[in-house]
């Protein structure tokens, strides 16, 4: 294997495209240095943040001590962890139908359940705040828990979906054949060729609800406060180096997460 | 068993009712201006312990018969009788008939035994008489040393195999085979016949096979029904399909042939004689009497015609081409009408036949080997 | 029939969890917000029901003065107008740096093309916080841009980076690239590149060959890109109020303003309206070029 684009090119050749090298290591350049940068500073020993003095783990350490980032990272993983599970549950459930069944309104279905990622996000965050509101329904971790499964659903759906439209349909019809009834057909036979499927779409949907900010923001109360609220919070302050850490310790969190998650989708793609 | 279904079971010569008794089977796909009629009012019966062939080209409905008979698809109208026994509101899973896929469906997440084991575990069979069955059928297959193995780690011919055990284990009263072969190499495909033969005799299930080779139904099967456009257009053994087809398509399908057409014999009368239009007479052993004006199409296999010199007793014909293959070779004539033909000759026969392309021939053919079809 | 009924049973007890969670905390709250934003507004936060108007989508245009007289008041308007802009702005300059990009993925051996989706595809999974906090980090006075210029001693004061429409630009480009490039590589990486070689072979340059042969094939991926790009940016949140600052609202901090310090919820619901009804006219028009583009694929 040698690397893109530093083999001297022949004039003729389909492939090749003079700049576009160039254009795309600019590209990765754009995208990841700011990443870094922020990991770096991290790490850095100074308090004014941007002049690198010195290596320190001192900032991460008075993360870990503060109560109010503790707190703030279990709600986040509280709340991250019902509202995917509960998504990924409600999303399997539809997909073995929609990706097999044809019924009339199967089109609205699918549109409705896309609605949290074709609109911006914060109209139904602030719609659902407006509902909850008259409804009377008390602000804080259970309206957050709501709010994350509905935006959580098609990142879950849409890849369970796309794995079971993927499957032989002859496997559910072999299955019923060597005498399975639905539900051993689907425990036995679907269930087990799309769980890595399901797995990587809970992944995304748990990352997804980590990571939010605009939903919590508009749904959350008293006590619901999780680490991008949090975060918010002390950057419209000012610049501190715990952000830098936390912020640090999130990214590398959703990178492992997106990373398992990506390994899965590509196991069974196999 | 109700009165109804008593009439339509015909008592068939072991005295046992027939597997499969289907009645005005309708199956329509789709509604309104895109319906589609993929059977038109088919009915057959299938005796026991037979190889019955479904035959057909692809989109004639034979897979879609199978798919009724197996109970994926609901028939629009009509009855299917499993041994005497309405299965119509039965679900797959509940009907005892199981079915080899075309490309197998073998469940890529179990190991072979795993597959092998799968209906006998649904139908809660003993854990005892499961191991039993598996490697019984695992033996029978000839694939014991295969047991552990996943299914994406065997060949291609292996997993027919499998398929074929899977199906098997739980001694189905029907197995049904859609195109199993069609994935298999020539050579494979040709080991497979033999032995889907042998386990057929072995097992004394009754198979139905669907597939779209006619050198495959005539090989394997006890008796063919050849079908077109949703319909049954002749029933019978393989060599009643093939020397007395009752169709233009069945003729046509299977084999090559020659269509002549042919009108009344001038004595006008005399049963079993035709005339080929400038040509001359021919004669046929079971013909129909031609009425009155009326022409017929005669059907010839290539291979049943002898070629010789002009003589007395021959019919007349002119040399276009001459194709070589081997074991054979092909003339291609014309006949003064216009009508072009093809006889089929061995080459291994003692005398070669010396002639060249634009040479006059007689030609002559069995009164037994020509087939009257009727124009459809 | 028994067995015919049966799929519709475990069709509704499938989908229906689904469907009904959807309807009652996605359809019914939009439909509710478009009703709220035609009631009255209660000043301690809040609606007044019943009292029927269009007060709230007026406000987009004109202010009602103390004395009661209505004059024309473009500033909301104006917030408007910045946020298309801007999201148009992203939506080229992605479209503009998303296309190399693409098409050099699309260029790649198979293996290079797994990892290289893998490079694009991974920064859109993390924090969005996080990743416009560190351009706070990098655009800011005594940022790393900053600092290296004067280090370099290119410059000699700070250069403002912060808190203006460019780092807001750059922000939402940032955010949302990676919607680009992937539609544009999958339309692309469909290709066979034999058409190139064709179109050489018929005399074709280069830049023939792309105008030619690669954009048109490429152009459903295009719009697909900058869809997807131009919508969450118009209705972005977090990007313009971390790096604009209270100068560079967009119509999404409006939305939010509502809901806080304003306290009026029939005008967050008439922008909230107005911001659907903007999503829905680009969807519109892309699917109205989906379709032609299929006709004109076949």
């Amino acid at each position: 294997m040698s690397l893109p684009g530093f083999k001297k090119p022949y004039k003729g050749d389909a492939r090749h495209w003079p700049g576009i090298f160039i254009a795309t290591a600019c590209f990765f350049a754009y995208v990841y240095m700011p990443i870094i940068i922020l990991i770096i500073l991290s790490f850095n020993e100074n308090r004014t943040v941007t002049v690198w003095t010195g290596f320190s783990l001192e900032w991460y350490a008075l993360a870990f001590e503060n109560r109010d980032i503790i707190r703030a990272a279990t709600n986040s993983l509280i709340i991250a962890s019902i509202s995917s599970i509960s998504a990924t549950i409600l999303a399997t459930l539809a997909a073995t139908r929609m990706a097999t069944d044809k019924f009339n309104g199967k089109t609205a279905f699918n549109a409705m359940i896309s609605l949290p990622i074709t609109v911006p996000e914060i109209v139904p965050a602030v719609a659902t705040l407006m509902f909850f509101a008259s409804v009377g329904f008390t602000f804080g971790l259970g309206t957050v828990i709501i709010g994350h499964t509905i935006f959580c659903l098609p990142f879950a759906y849409l890849p369970i979906r796309a794995r079971l439209e993927g499957m032989d349909p002859r496997m559910a019809e072999a299955a019923a054949d060597l005498y399975a009834n639905p539900i051993r057909a689907f425990y036995r036979v679907t269930l087990p060729q799309i769980l890595p499927g399901v797995l990587s779409g809970l992944i995304l949907a748990f990352i997804i609800s980590l990571d939010d900010f605009v939903t919590t923001f508009f749904l959350g109360g008293a006590g619901s406060t999780t680490l991008p609220i949090y975060i918010f919070g002390l950057v419209r302050t000012g610049v501190t180096p715990e952000v830098n850490a936390i912020s640090s310790l999130m990214l590398l969190l959703s990178l492992v997460l997106v990373s398992l998650s990506l390994f899965l989708g590509r196991e069974q793609s196999r | 068993m109700i009165i109804g279904d008593a009439v339509s079971e015909p008592a068939s010569s072991t005295g046992k009712p027939d597997a499969i008794a289907a009645t005005s089977l309708i199956k329509v796909f789709g509604a309104g201006d895109s319906a589609f009629k993929a059977l038109d009012n088919v009915s057959i019966n299938i005796r026991q312990n037979e190889f019955f062939t479904l035959l057909g080209p692809s989109g004639c409905g034979k897979t879609t018969l199978l798919r009724l008979i197996a109970g994926f698809e609901q028939p629009t109208s009509g009855t299917i009788l499993l041994n005497g026994e309405n299965i119509i509101d039965l679900p797959p899973f509940k009907r005892p008939v199981n079915t080899v896929f075309q490309n197998y469906a073998l469940f890529p997440h179990m190991t072979v035994a795993q597959n092998i084991s799968f209906g006998l575990e649904m139908q809660n069979r003993p854990k005892a008489e499961t191991k039993t069955i598996v490697d019984e059928m695992l033996s029978l297959v000839r694939m014991e040393s295969m047991a552990g193995r996943r299914i994406t780690e065997i060949s291609g011919g292996q997993q027919q195999r499998v398929a074929l055990a899977r199906a098997l284990a739980p001694k189905p009263k029907l197995l049904l085979l859609d195109e199993p072969l069609s994935a298999l190499d020539l050579q494979l495909r040709k080991d497979m016949q033999l032995e889907l033969k042998r386990l057929q005799l072995e097992t004394g299930i009754t198979f139905i096979f669907v597939t779209h080779d006619q050198e495959e139904a005539l090989t394997m099967s006890d008796r063919i029904a050849v079908m077109d456009k949703g319909q049954i257009l002749q029933v019978g053994t393989p060599r009643d399909i093939y020397d007395r087809p009752q169709h233009r398509f069945v003729a046509g399908f299977i084999g090559e042939i020659n269509l002549v057409q042919a009108g009344p014999s001038g004595s006008a009368g005399e049963p079993g004689e035709y005339t080929i239009d400038q040509t001359g007479h021919i004669r046929v052993q079971e013909g129909k009497a031609a009425q009155q004006g009326q022409s017929v199409t005669l059907a010839i296999r290539p291979e049943c015609i002898s070629l010789s010199l002009p003589a007395e007793g021959t019919l007349p014909g002119t040399i276009s081409t001459i194709v070589y293959h081997g074991t054979d070779t092909i003339y291609h004539y014309t006949l003064p009408n216009g009508t072009a033909m093809r006889a089929r000759c061995q080459n291994s026969t003692m005398t070669t036949l010396p002639f060249v392309a634009g040479d006059a021939i007689g030609w002559s053919v069995d009164s037994r080997s020509v087939s009257v079809l009727e124009d459809k | 029939m028994r067995a015919s009924t049966r799929p519709l049973v475990f069709r509704i007890l499938l989908i229906g969890p689904a469907a009904l969670a959807m309807c009652l905390f996605m359809v019914i709250p939009l439909m509710l917000m478009g009703w709220i934003s035609i009631q009255g507004r209660d000043y301690s936060g809040g609606v007044l029901w019943g009292e029927i108007g269009f007060d709230a989508y007026t406000r987009l245009f004109f202010e009602r003065e103390l004395d009661g007289t209505i004059a024309l008041n473009l500033n909301y308007f104006k917030i408007i107008l910045r946020s298309i802009w801007l999201s148009a702005l992203t939506m080229t300059i992605s479209l503009v740096v998303g296309f190399p990009v693409a098409l050099f993925m699309a260029t790649r051996s198979q293996r290079w093309r797994a990892v290289l989706i893998f490079m694009v595809t991974l920064p859109f999974w993390t924090n969005l916080l996080v990743r416009n906090y560190a351009w706070i980090l990098l655009l800011r006075d005594h940022g790393t841009i900053n600092n290296t210029l004067l280090w370099l001693g290119v410059i000699s004061e700070p250069l403002p980076l912060l808190h203006n429409q460019l780092a807001v630009a750059i922000g939402l480009t940032y955010s949302f690239m990676p919607f680009m490039v992937l539609p544009i590589y999958s339309s692309l990486e469909k290709i066979d590149f034999r058409l190139v070689e064709a179109s050489f072979d018929l005399y074709a340059s280069r830049w023939q060959t792309l105008k030619r042969v690669i954009l048109p094939l490429a152009f459903p991926g295009m719009v697909a890109g900058c869809i997807l790009v131009f919508v969450p940016s118009l209705g972005s949140y977090v990007t313009p109020e971390l790096l604009g600052g209270g100068k560079t609202l967009m119509i999404g901090n409006l939305i939010g303003l509502q809901f806080g310090a304003a306290r009026n919820w029939p005008f967050g619901a008439a922008l909230g309206m107005f911001l659907l009804l903007l999503v829905l006219i680009a969807l519109t028009s892309y699917a109205r070029n989906y379709r032609t583009n299929a006709q004109v694929g076949k």
